[in-house]
């Protein structure tokens, strides 16, 4: 039996009520966040808005001096590891996307499956011993060693979320270049690298947010409080200076926003991203 | 190939130095390589310590949780997303940025907001309830992670699940809701089935997300504490390495939670692949 009339309170409209709760959990621990920021210390507990009205970007004026050497770091660290880990994925993933159209199938196979292997591999368990090998090769407490390190982290990744980009360049393209008489090496760099040129950008600025938000390899490798990036101040902040919540929010504030332009950038190919599978 | 040879540099050759030092006996003034091989030593150690047992504990219970809690919430989600309107769109463009902010940020508010005189428990103080221990006290420090852990992996969830709901043909749930199947009927018997792919696929990256992301939710949040409540497998083997200098215990328990995750990981794809046959 087919029903014609719906009940005044249809099944239908719990989608949308579905996402306004969704919209309240999501937007309300960010906006807390914000406005926490622009209170006063004595009011950070305070719900009620009247009663710290008006804010004031203060505490913004006061957290930004300490953290200039810290953005310093932070945009070191994260323009390093992204141009080393995308200089080495782009070869390797055009290198798998053209194995996969050819009798090294099999091999380009393998390779993927020990990518996403390492993919497993937690973050807290590598930590370990690429500290004995940094200690060893004495890049212990320098950027060159944090830069390695996240860029090793990342580099599976990019080259997971680039291989489609190659994929996607037709090979009737490259076979034309070979007929004009171009080698190997000048269809990649003259024709595959600027079709290819806005996913390496897209790519580039995921590793890059990924980069400036970590903090496990940078709190763990760097001793010296000269080279902490942005994310490691927060971090000692949150974990040592609860009492002043709102400097704490403006750090967090501050650090967010790159990570937020870049989301809005690359919005699309972070979905599409999620689900090939790459992105977690 | 150069990719090829960094990793090989980056992650294969710390791989071997993982093994070599959970069978070596590494200390802060050796750790440049010159330690010797101990044999078991660091296993027998890590086993016979008491943390050893209740952090084993504490991660089935919060792994499991996570891959239950994302996987029925996900799909809940999922479905008020599914159908295409501008509240939908707008709604899962918000879940993402929560989803990409990162793990530091997203810990930090959450622990703000867990704080015993935090946001939360002002909500729940005109219910009567609480003040909650949600961080500071060892019966609920687990699941006050977990909620945050959960709100920043469940915008991906949900992603993943409409993707598989997606590619579940209309006509089959149309013609199961017109013979009158409910809503969980529907879900368990006919979107599941066809779904199962796509669910042990997420199963495998949540039970990594357990192992992995999760570690750095409860470095920023907790610490491990209060006491050892939320010491999961990671972050016992970090704090043998990092805060105690154990190094040799600290690799003994990464390499354990390495394999753990790579066993559990390599058993769901097979079953992902066989059952509901």
């Amino acid at each position: 039996v087919v029903r014609l009339v719906r009940p005044a309170f249809s099944l239908s409209s719990i989608p949308a009520l579905g996402c306004v709760l969704l919209l309240v959990i999501y937007l309300g621990p960010m906006a807390l966040a914000i406005l926490t920021s622009l209170k006063p210390q004595a009011a950070i507990y305070i719900y009620d808005l009247q009663s710290f009205w008006p804010l004031s970007a203060s505490t913004y004026s006061d957290v930004i001096g300490q953290l200039l050497v810290p953005l310093e770091n932070s945009l070191i660290i994260a323009t390093g590891a992204t141009v080393l880990a995308m200089a080495l994925a782009t070869g390797a993933a055009y290198a798998l996307a053209r194995m996969e159209s050819s009798r090294l199938r099999r091999a380009a196979d393998v390779f993927l499956g020990a990518l996403l292997l390492l993919q497993l591999i937690p973050q807290a368990s590598a930590v370990i011993p690429l500290y004995g090998v940094l200690v060893a090769t004495q890049l212990a407490n320098t950027l060159v060693g944090v830069i390695i390190a996240d860029a090793a982290l990342l580099l599976p990744l990019a080259i997971l979320v680039l291989r489609p980009h190659f994929i996607s360049v037709p090979l009737e393209l490259e076979d034309a270049a070979k007929v004009d008489g171009a080698g190997t090496w000048s269809i990649f760099w003259r024709v595959v690298l600027p079709l290819a040129r806005n996913g390496l950008l897209v790519v580039g600025a995921i590793v890059f947010a990924l980069v400036w938000g970590e903090f496990i390899y940078a709190i763990t490798f760097l001793a010296s409080d000269s080279l902490n990036p942005v994310s490691v101040v927060l971090l000692n902040q949150v974990t040592h200076f609860t009492t002043s919540w709102n400097g704490v929010m403006a750090v967090a504030v501050i650090a967010t926003v790159p990570v937020v332009c870049i989301f809005a950038f690359t919005q699309r190919e972070l979905r599409e991203g999620i689900s090939a599978g790459a992105i977690r | 190939v150069p990719a090829g040879i960094f990793l090989l540099a980056t992650v294969v050759y710390p791989l071997v130095t993982l093994i070599r030092m959970a069978f070596g006996d590494v200390s802060l003034s050796n750790l440049d390589g010159s330690y010797g091989w101990t044999g078991l030593a660091n296993f027998r150690a890590v086993f016979d310590s008491p943390f050893f047992s209740s952090s084993v504990k504490q991660t089935a219970v919060f792994t499991a949780a996570l891959v239950a809690v994302d996987l029925i919430l996900g799909y809940v989600v999922a479905d008020w997303l599914r159908r295409p309107s501008r509240l939908a769109g707008f709604t899962q463009t918000v879940l993402l940025i929560g989803w990409a902010l990162p793990v530091l940020v997203t810990g930090t508010i959450w622990r703000f907001m867990l704080l015993d005189n935090g946001f939360l428990n002002a909500l729940l103080h005109p219910l009567s309830v609480g003040p909650v221990g949600w961080l500071s006290s060892s019966t609920f420090a687990l699941w006050g992670v977990l909620i945050a852990v959960v709100w920043g992996s469940l915008p991906f969830s949900a992603t993943v699940i409409r993707g598989g709901i997606m590619g579940v043909p209309a006509e089959t749930r149309e013609a199961a809701t017109i013979d009158g199947a409910g809503r969980v009927t529907i879900a368990w018997r006919i979107m599941l089935p066809q779904m199962r792919s796509t669910i042990g696929t997420l199963a495998i990256l949540l039970v990594t997300y357990g192992f992995g992301t999760s570690f750095a939710f409860i470095q920023v949040m907790t610490a491990g504490g209060p006491g050892t409540a939320t010491t999961t497998l990671p972050m016992l083997g970090y704090q043998e390495s990092f805060r105690t200098f154990n190094f040799g215990s600290g690799a003994a328990v990464a390499l354990l939670s390495m394999a753990v995750v790579i066993v559990l990981a390599v058993g769901l794809s097979r079953l992902s692949r066989e059952s509901w046959r």
